[in-house]
């Protein structure tokens, strides 16, 4: 039971921890990776790194985001800053507006029998 | 090992499991992961590199994600090109063994050329030929040519080159009473010949040549010059007696030419060449030599007005006192 619970929350997380990055990085215009993971952590999201930064990748090459190399200060080492590109905003749009009609139809769901 | 080269050491583990990529995003890629890794390692001093390593995930598993994300398939060596080494590894070894045994070869049978000029002779290859003016002989391995051999040796910048010519055929023998021509001039113009000059006591021009084809001796006499023409016979090989006191001429390009005793005035030019003198010891001789590019033994001038005069010209060669 276990094991098929867990195989559910991977297919569940695939597209819910994309929408959630795209969530995220609009709501702070740039982000690095490691900024990322951590804010991600905070909301009880651990992802991992390896997993991460093929993820952002794949997301600049589908120019739902583009990337920045910058260094905050002389002695730092250059991060690599995301940022949404205006295909990301619009792409992000579309997907709240699903999501929204997809928790709305879970939320009826488990309404109980009669009580609509 | 230092965290640096931990760091470095899973770095090219990922760069090689990224192998499908381009070299430009594989290097993009490479470049993040180390920025994320020395961030990591800045926020946490206390946390090892392997630590932090191992929270990635190993080269392998990253690659594969990056590669599953990007819709590419793992790079493996295919068995086309295990082909493609294996023939670039034959061919590798084919030109090494070419490259050794020209070396070996070269070693083996060094000097490639030897030049004997004192000897008249010429070897090659260690000796597996071997020239010998003086004898005529001729050895190619274990073979002796005996026929007559035509051998020239001339000189350009110290560097000498030789041909080989079977002179045995077509040999002109003869002479021309020049008494009472009033002959004064003899020239003698060449291209590529060996000629020997002696002086006769007996008024006569006498030739034995080699190699002057079927055709008649080139001579002809017009107006006191006689002309003894060795431009049209190619690689002449020539002893010539001249009579004394008529002046002789020789011009011409490529000549080895030896004058023995000359008894009157000569006047030689030539490109490209050996000449060698051997003065009459009861003679006054006046020499002007001049050499452009080669060496010149040294002659003696003489303003004496009975001295012969020897006017020698030379471009690129040798003349020498015998």
């Amino acid at each position: 039971m276990q094991l098929t619970l867990d195989n559910w929350k991977v297919q569940v997380k695939k597209g819910y921890l994309e929408f959630c990055l795209l969530l995220m990085i609009r709501t702070h215009d740039r982000m690095y990776g490691l900024e990322i993971l951590e804010r991600l952590a905070t909301f009880e999201l651990p992802l991992k790194e390896g997993t991460l930064y093929p993820l952002l990748n794949r997301l600049t090459d589908d120019g739902l985001l583009k990337a920045s190399w910058e260094t905050e200060n002389l002695k730092g080492h250059p991060r690599k800053f995301y940022s949404l590109t205006p295909r990301g905003v619009e792409s992000l749009t579309e997907m709240e507006g699903e999501f929204n009609r997809m928790v709305d139809i879970v939320f009826n769901l488990q309404k109980p029998k009669g009580s609509t | 090992m230092n965290k640096e080269l931990i760091l470095e050491h899973y770095l090219s583990q990922l760069d090689r499991e990224l192998q499908a990529l381009p070299t430009g995003q594989r290097a993009e890629i490479i470049t993040e992961i180390r920025s994320h890794i020395l961030d990591k390692s800045a926020a946490d001093a206390n946390q090892t590199m392997q630590n932090i390593l191992n929270g990635m995930g190993s080269p392998k598993e990253v690659a594969a994600r990056y590669l599953e994300q990007k819709g590419v398939k793992p790079w493996t060596p295919s068995p086309a090109r295990n082909w493609l080494k294996w023939i670039a590894i034959s061919f590798a070894a084919m030109v090494a063994f070419v490259i050794v045994s020209t070396i070996a070869t070269i070693w083996y049978f060094s000097p490639l050329i030897s030049v004997d000029e004192k000897a008249g002779r010429v070897t090659l290859l260690g000796g597996v030929i071997d020239v010998n003016e003086k004898t005529g002989e001729v050895k190619v391995g274990g073979i002796h040519v005996k026929e007559d051999i035509d051998l020239q040796i001339s000189s350009k910048d110290n560097d000498y080159t030789f041909r080989m010519n079977n002179g045995g055929a077509n040999r002109s023998e003869g002479e021309r009473d020049l008494s009472g021509q009033n002959v004064r001039l003899i020239k003698i113009p060449f291209n590529t010949a060996k000629i020997a000059v002696v002086v006769g006591l007996d008024g006569k021009f006498k030739w034995d040549c080699k190699n002057m084809g079927s055709n008649p001796p080139p001579l002809t006499i017009n107006a006191g010059v006689m002309t003894f023409d060795l431009n049209k016979v190619s690689m002449a090989k020539c002893e010539l007696s001249v009579p004394e006191a008529v002046k002789v001429e020789l011009k011409g390009v490529n000549g080895s030419l030896s004058l023995d005793e000359p008894r009157s005035d000569l006047d030689i030019h030539v490109t490209n060449g050996k000449i060698g003198i051997r003065p009459d010891r009861s003679k006054v001789y006046d020499f002007e030599v001049k050499v452009l590019n080669g060496m010149h033994d040294n002659f003696d001038r003489s303003s004496d007005k009975q001295a012969l005069k020897v006017k020698v010209d030379v471009v690129n060669g040798v003349v020498k006192k015998e």
